[in-house]
């Protein structure tokens, strides 16, 4: 058995995550062993994984270890696609920062607490928040403040307030900052009515100030050994609770455009593209589909009537919204809806470039959906066709893609205000363009329309 | 504890102890009334 250490799994010693023999596990270090233990015996594991708010896991045996240090090893349920904070849309970093905060809540009243507040700790599956790092939780020291503290205002409290009172858009500084948005910039960004909240004046803003007043200073001087009670940690909690809940964004009555007729197509031919994409969907039957600029995700339920697991990007963080109330309100498994800008996608960040996975090394899916968005690439941003062909190579095996020429509304849209500096976008050019990494399979003209449909599949394995 | 957790977070979590401590205590006893209440009410209907 070869291990492979995950290599953004390097900050905790209690712990890491790896890969054998293509299943993931999960090793708790000797140095940690009391408190896992502590936290497996006293039924904080069941009763969290039961209640759907931890991922939940099996104990294998401790010869599976990936290193001499072992104390034991777990092998975590599997998430089926791996997703970061900066990807999420406001109202997934709301779910995440309540899960967090539930997990704190239920560990206090099991005599446990967090140890950490990351909202990488956090992952969606089948639609839901789940807290992934089953090494989070210690035994729970009567009088001590929570160490997370700051972290899960910088993590979650933050850029969600920003996102919500300041710009949606500001949720992008998270994958600048790895770490959290700082406090204090946080603090200096927002609004002054934010000042007028008791939440937010309380966990941000003098939250900031304290931080920069007691640098460096020796806590217990400072607070001649006070200490915190439970009953004031679970009223922190409580606090950052009503916070977290009183910040909203709602994506209807903005700047943002109305979904519902955001398309080109008549009932009947809209009805026609989804037997289509449905038929090509399942003539490659893939595992996995990403659905680029998916918009809120209507052929991303087509494919996932066939694909167990299909990821929805889309850059405009209404669509992803809305999307993701959707998946909420209805339940839907399997449709993960994340923001991408396809001109800035996600990069490999973090230390030595690899902590953080860029979206072409969560990859290759099995199968990409790129409808009605290679125009958007080709011309409103000056893409050429035969690096679109090259891009969509590298992150699916296979491809159901749709050409919409010049001729088309939204193309002309597109052009109204530009010369046209695209000689090659044609149908003949945008077959060309593909050939030398696909291998066709279907084309198929739209009903009403000058519309291609196209499923091909990459010629390199 | 392996992240840095700032003294100026866990002094201010210090100093605000005492509010948040009665805002439990407050939230407690009215989810408390309100139980109460919420039992007696269902009672009367069960008759």
């Amino acid at each position: 058995m070869t291990a492979e250490i995950v290599r953004g799994s390097f900050r905790d010693p209690s712990g890491f995550v790896y890969t054998a023999d293509g299943a993931l596990y999960r090793q708790v270090n000797r140095v940690f062993a009391e408190e896992f233990d502590a936290c497996e015996t006293s039924g904080l594991y069941d009763d969290l994984a039961g209640a759907g708010l931890l991922v939940g896991h099996r104990v294998v045996g401790v010869e599976r270890a990936a290193t001499a240090d072992a104390h034991a090893v777990i092998e975590p349920a599997p998430v089926a696609f791996i997703s970061y904070p900066y990807e999420w849309a406001f109202g997934q970093l709301r779910d995440a920062a309540l899960l967090t905060l539930e997990v704190q809540e239920r560990a206090l009243a099991r005599g446990f607490s967090l140890r950490d507040a990351s909202a990488y700790n956090v992952q969606f599956s089948d639609g839901r928040p789940i807290f992934i790092d089953t090494l989070s939780f210690e035994r729970y020291r009567e009088g001590g403040p929570w160490a997370a503290y700051k972290q899960f205002c910088e993590h979650f409290l933050v850029p969600l307030a920003l996102m919500s009172t300041r710009d949606v858009r500001c949720g992008r500084l998270q994958r600048e900052y790895l770490d959290g948005i700082p406090i204090d910039l946080g603090s200096t960004l927002l609004p002054a009515r934010s000042w007028a909240r008791a939440g937010t004046l309380l966990h941000v803003h003098l939250h900031a100030r304290a931080t920069r007043r007691f640098q460096g200073a020796s806590v217990s001087t400072v607070t001649r050994a006070r200490q915190v009670s439970k009953r004031a940690l679970l009223g922190l909690v409580s606090s950052l609770s009503g916070t977290v809940r009183s910040l909203e964004w709602r994506p209807a009555g903005t700047q943002w455009a109305d979904y519902t007729s955001d398309h080109n197509y008549s009932d009947a031919a809209l009805a026609e593209k989804r037997r289509l994409v449905r038929d090509h969907v399942a003539a490659l039957a893939p595992r996995t589909v990403w659905d680029l600029g998916g918009n809120t995700g209507t052929f991303s339920r087509v494919a996932r009537e066939i694909a167990p697991s299909v990821v929805c990007f889309d850059f405009d963080p209404a669509a992803v919204e809305l999307n993701y109330r959707q998946v909420r309100e209805r339940g839907e498994t399997g449709l993960l809806p994340l923001q991408l800008d396809l001109m800035n996608p996600s990069p490999a960040v973090g230390w030595a470039h690899e902590e953080r996975l860029s979206l072409a090394e969560r990859g290759p899916a099995d199968a990409v959906m790129a409808l009605a968005l290679v125009h958007h690439l080709a011309i409103a941003n000056n893409v050429p066709l035969p690096r679109v062909a090259e891009l969509l190579s590298r992150l699916g095996r296979a491809l159901v893609v749709e050409f919409i020429p010049k001729s088309d509304s939204q193309v002309g849209r597109l052009l109204r205000n530009r010369a046209d500096i695209f000689p090659d976008y044609t149908q003949e050019g945008f077959e060309r363009a593909f050939e030398p990494h696909f291998e066709l399979e279907a084309r198929d003209r739209l009903a009403d329309s000058q519309r291609v449909l196209y499923r091909m599949r990459r010629r390199r394995s | 504890m392996y992240i840095d957790p700032a003294a100026g977070s866990l002094i201010l979590q210090v100093l605000v102890a005492g509010i948040l401590a009665i805002a439990t205590t407050v939230r407690t006893v009215r989810d408390s009334v309100k139980r109460f209440f919420q039992n007696l009410f269902s009672r009367r209907e069960k008759r």
